[in-house]
């Protein structure tokens, strides 16, 4: 599904990623851990078309090159995201969140009446029905990633890229978002390719695990593997000790 | 019933009754015509200015400039073509559409922030009132030359009531078509990709809203009107030169009127033309020689007092005094008030 080769992306000379190679299949949960600076986030701007990588990286989303493409192109061709630091439309009503990305995250011409009845049924979806005639910002932080995470799914998207969604979250609640991503492949079929500090969520959710350091890739394997892989633990414990 | 597909349609229609029979009582008076007359032309040009910038954080900075366009456009094509100023009128409006679709085309792509559009944009205005200026052979320089398309003696006589009445609701016409415009546009697909893209660009892009697009056609469809605004505003003077079209003669009081009204409320451009003509008018009467200073006080007031613009200042003290009256909580009379503060 999501295939990228030799990624890389340079902020004049510091390498943030550096030739990273993976793929995402469809009904994946792919987790992306790495310590602060990893390039986590950057190797998400890219795929999204926020920024352009360096000559010969390579993203292709089934089958079409998405370095070709824009975001909103990107966007609509089924890869949506989270952001690290959540970006709701504030002065929006909950429901109106959900029924935007609804509304524009599809090539296919919706009324408005549809996109809230879709809105609705993401709302639904993340547990935020109630909260449908609130406006985003009175929301507490949590609440607000998952209406973002509504917002995506309300598109039908194949594929969700999720940015630290679990970070400030409750033990509970952390339990919660792992069921509802679960339930985003299993009911929604759709893919997760997830970044995250939080181990515990991501290490029971995720099929698969990508380690970042230094914009390379260290490891990539089941979580089980990831937990006993010499050069991960270095890597954090190095973080830790520095 | 139509206000299933225009929102707001019985509020309209009552706003356009109003100013419908607001001529009557002043019928007699040019002076007085005139003085509504200019309450449309600017409630128009502050309706432009509410999309583009409103919801669209393009400041523009060139409707005098642009306005110009459409009036000598108009002439110059009723003139050389010899067509009816009826269809000199449409291809004039589209030219200024097309002049600031390019506008909002490249800053959009550029990622011009609503600063650097502003600049460029009276920077333009500059360039046109020059233009105006400069090119004499075709728009008779500083002097100008009689402006006196779209004949409305036929009617009025037809009617019985007097050119500049019949004048004021040929404008009327023009502006009751550009609230409808906005209604419908600010309640589709276009009004939703506004919103989201004015409260986070990245945001938006992220769902999927072409960003580009969405800010070209605001662009296009403000030019479109300023075009023809501009050709309304000549017309009323029945004489036109550059004078008309200048930054502080169309820019600066267009984007007090709609300061004054509200931003992005449906009524804010009417509202604040009403109560700047109302002003002006009321300042050239009594008190011609201190006319700008007081002005500009009563300007200074308005922003202090009414920041978020008449309507909403009004609507918060109605409810405040609604909540007092019928018993409720003091507290909840103060949310409105406050949220409009950030």
């Amino acid at each position: 599904m999501l295939e990228a080769a030799n990624v890389s992306k340079k902020f004049g000379g510091l390498v943030a990623v550096d030739g990273v190679d993976f793929e995402i299949d469809r009904g994946e949960i792919v987790g992306l851990i790495g310590p602060n600076g990893a390039g986590k986030t950057t190797l998400f701007n890219t795929i999204t078309g926020v920024l352009d990588p360096e000559e010969g990286s390579e993203i292709t989303f089934n089958g079409e090159n998405l370095l070709a493409l824009d975001t909103h192109e990107i966007a609509r061709s089924g890869v949506l995201r989270t952001f690290q630091i959540v970006r709701v439309f504030g002065e929006m009503t909950v429901l109106e969140n959900a029924a935007a990305g609804a509304l524009f995250g599809t090539d296919e011409s919706i009324s408005q009446a549809e996109a809230q009845r879709r809105g609705r049924e993401a709302l639904a979806f993340v547990g935020l029905e109630d909260k449908a005639e609130v406006e985003a910002r009175n929301l507490p932080i949590a609440q607000q990633k998952q209406l973002e995470l509504a917002r995506t799914v309300a598109s039908d998207p194949d594929l969700v890229l999720l940015d630290e969604i679990a970070s400030g979250l409750t033990p509970g609640e952390i339990e919660e978002l792992s069921n509802t991503i679960r339930r985003l492949r299993d009911d929604r079929d759709i893919s997760v390719f997830w970044i995250e500090h939080i181990m515990d969520a991501i290490m029971g959710t995720a099929d698969r695990i990508i380690v970042l350091k230094s914009g390379r890739k260290i490891a990539e394997g089941t979580p089980e593997e990831i937990r006993n892989d010499e050069a991960v633990t270095e890597a954090y414990l190095g973080a830790d000790d520095s | 019933m139509n206000t299933d597909t225009l929102p707001g349609a019985r509020k309209l229609a009552l706003v356009a009754a109003v100013f419908v029979l607001a001529p009557i009582p002043v019928a007699g008076s040019g002076y007085y015509v005139g003085v509504l007359t200019r309450v449309l032309l600017f409630a128009l040009f502050a309706l432009a200015l509410n999309i583009v910038f409103g919801h669209n954080d393009q400041l523009f900075l060139f409707m005098g400039g642009l306005g110009g366009i459409g009036a000598y456009t108009t002439a110059l094509i009723v003139d050389t073509v010899g067509v009816t100023a009826w269809l000199a009128l449409p291809v004039a409006a589209l030219l200024c559409g097309g002049i600031a679709l390019s506008v909002s085309w490249i800053s959009a792509r550029r990622r011009f922030t609503v600063i650097l559009i502003s600049i460029l944009t009276l920077n333009l205005q500059l360039v046109f009132s020059e233009t105006f200026i400069g090119a004499r052979d075709l728009t008779g320089g500083s002097t100008g030359f009689p402006y006196e398309l779209f004949s409305v003696s036929g009617v009025a006589g037809a009617v019985g009531i007097p050119e500049e009445v019949a004048l004021y609701y040929l404008i009327l016409a023009f502006l009751m078509g550009g609230m409808v415009l906005y209604v419908w546009l600010i309640n589709s697909k276009y009004g939703m990709a506004f919103e989201a893209i004015r409260e986070d660009e990245t945001a938006a892009e992220s769902i999927g809203i072409d960003v580009v697009r969405y800010k070209t056609i605001a662009g296009f469809v403000a030019g479109v009107i300023i075009g023809i605004a501009g050709t309304l505003l000549a017309r009323e003077a029945t004489y036109i030169t550059p004078s008309i079209f200048t930054f502080l003669a169309v820019d600066v009081i267009a984007l007090v009127v709609l300061i004054v009204g509200g931003i992005r409320q449906t009524y804010g451009p009417i509202v604040g033309a009403v109560v700047v003509e109302a002003i002006e008018a009321g300042l050239s009467n009594y008190a011609a020689d201190w006319r700008a200073a007081i002005f500009g006080a009563l300007l200074i007031v308005l922003f202090l007092y009414f920041r978020s613009g008449v309507i909403v200042t009004v609507q918060n003290l109605l409810d405040e005094y609604n909540v007092l009256s019928g018993g409720g909580g003091g507290g909840s009379g103060k949310t409105p008030t406050e949220t409009d503060a950030d």
